[in-house]
């Protein structure tokens, strides 16, 4: 390039909209937000994991007949608070033979060397969906269960649910503040960069309102950029987001099994339309501000 | 020259404030279509803040001034683009629109004050281009201009919507005395064909090479060379 030609490219640069920077700085602001989403989206999986995996015991009683174990099985397939995993309600029944071999597993001790007689009863396993995991809605299932003829007793570890759901309510409490400050500082941060971008094209703007244009006509290319560079920013910062969501499937094990695939593509389709609400906010803000200032106050 | 009896400007016991401090007290005067009026003035005597109360850019509210058909006083903020779209502007520093070209700045305006038909747009830029003598300069920058262009850009702009007056607020401070006179020849030129002209100059040149009527502000009033003789010079004390 001739030196000739360096002040005249300098000078075009002087006061120009710096459209690169504030690409780049919304993507990353609604990339963070994006991540901050499928973190949260994720985790809430997990919590739905852990609270569909407490088991409720139903114990039988010992003279209970077939005909009548099968209707309470009957009875508790069509709760609404049994767990269905791909269509099957998870009821388990386990008879007292294989009661019994469970409990010597677990404990060592084989009392059929000194007890003629297997003291152990036969039960179902209940999996409960993870709305009705709390130790209110247990233990009014637990009672209504408890209700029904041939019901020797129904037990949960409750204090190991009351600390999983207490467990869960603190990390979502800690997560949804986080959330909420993330948000927050990633609005103030766009807003910040569209407000800067457009403080270099105040007197530009003040140079249309001299000639006659009025204050829509002057916002309305300012507005609609900043909503495009959001929209732009929030495609790309989703396409990303998405990316890294399928890298992240595959190389780290398990995590797959978290896969909320519809929440995960609507939370990084909002970044797009999330970007252009705050691009339309931030810029009619800014420009407004600058269509009501005077000369000194511009300067 | 033949005027109507109705002035583009009228000025009556108008009080001219800079930052809520008056700077011209008891204004009274008028300005007739196609007339030529030179407004003269210490630096800091208050020439650019009369202009800018005229095209609104400074608040007025004491006094009666009405230019164009629209009144000053208390004017609502969605009233001054109409009104300026009524007058054309000529700035010192000439408040082009740097990140688009010369025609760009052109269109800016024409759509900005509700042209819509291209074919109209594309001849009226091509008239007022002309008229300045800068048809060959539609696609250049404005930076790419030398100043004399670019004032005579910014005067394309004020003459596109045939404005019947021309607020010029030192048009030629910044340029040298050959582009000054080019300008003013300009000036004349616009003013022949029945825009009247308003125009703010430091340039006593002009004042003797070109005689039309002055106004000048002195000690925050204002004298018209119209009504009494006076001198164009200023004791600097």
């Amino acid at each position: 390039m001739s030196d000739s030609l360096k002040p005249s490219l300098r000078k075009k640069k002087l006061g120009s909209y710096p459209y690169f920077t504030v690409m780049l700085s919304i993507t990353l602001a609604l990339f963070v937000i994006g991540l901050f989403s499928l973190i949260f989206i994720h985790a809430q999986k997990l919590s739905q994991i852990a609270q569909e995996n407490i088991e409720v015991n139903v114990i039988l009683d010992k003279t209970i007949q077939e005909n009548q174990r099968k209707s309470i099985e009957k009875i508790l397939l069509a709760q609404p608070y049994i767990l269905k995993l791909n269509n099957t309600p998870q009821v388990k029944y386990i008879n007292a033979e294989e009661a019994k071999k469970i409990f010597i597993k677990n404990h060592g001790d084989d009392f059929t060397r000194v007890l003629q007689d297997n003291p152990i009863h036969a039960f179902f396993i209940l999996r409960i969906q993870h709305q009705y995991s709390d130790s209110s809605s247990l233990s009014n299932i637990a009672a209504q269960i408890e209700k029904l003829d041939g019901i020797k007793e129904v037990y949960y570890w409750e204090d190991l649910i009351t600390k999983v759901n207490k467990n869960i309510k603190i990390i979502s409490i800690a997560l949804g503040s986080f959330a909420i400050i993330l948000l927050v500082a990633s609005v103030l941060l766009i807003n910040n960069t569209i407000k800067l971008a457009l403080y270099s094209q105040r007197f530009l703007i003040r140079s249309m309102q001299l000639v006659g244009a009025t204050k829509g006509f002057i916002q309305k290319p300012f507005i609609v950029r900043a909503c495009l560079q959001g929209l732009m920013s929030g495609a790309f910062a989703g396409a990303l987001l998405f990316g890294l969501l399928n890298f992240a499937y595959r190389e780290i094990i398990y995590l797959a099994d978290l896969n909320e695939f519809e929440s995960s593509i609507i939370a990084l389709c909002i970044l797009p339309v999330a970007g252009a609400i705050i691009g339309l906010l931030s810029s009619l803000r800014a420009v407004t501000k600058y269509l009501n200032m005077s000369l000194d106050e511009l300067y | 020259m033949e005027f109507s009896s109705e002035p583009i400007i009228s000025v009556k016991d108008a009080i001219i404030y800079q930052d809520e401090i008056p700077v011209l007290e008891k204004l009274n005067f008028n300005i007739n279509k196609g007339e030529f009026v030179y407004l003269i003035g210490k630096t800091g005597s208050g020439k650019s803040s009369l202009l800018k109360t005229l095209y609104a850019d400074l608040p007025f509210n004491h006094g009666e001034i009405n230019i164009v058909n629209h009144h000053l006083k208390n004017i609502k903020k969605k009233d001054i683009p109409f009104l300026r779209r009524k007058i054309g502007v000529i700035f010192q520093d000439f408040q082009l629109l740097y990140d688009r070209s010369v025609a760009e700045n052109l269109i800016f305006v024409m759509k900005a004050t509700g042209w819509k038909d291209n074919a109209k747009i594309k001849s009226r830029l091509a008239d007022v281009l002309m008229r300045v003598g800068l048809s060959s300069s539609g696609n250049k920058m404005p930076h790419q201009l030398s100043g004399g262009e670019q004032q005579r850009v910014v005067v394309a702009r004020a003459l596109i919507n045939e404005p019947a007056i021309l607020l010029a607020d030192e048009p030629t401070g910044n340029l040298d005395p050959e582009i000054a006179e080019e300008i003013m020849n300009l000036f004349k030129e616009i003013n022949k064909s029945g825009t009247a002209i308003f125009m703010a100059t430091h340039n006593h040149i002009f004042l003797n090479k070109h005689p039309a009527r002055v106004l000048k502000i002195e000690n925050g009033k204002m004298l018209d060379s119209s009504k009494e003789i006076f001198s164009f010079s200023f004791k600097y004390v």
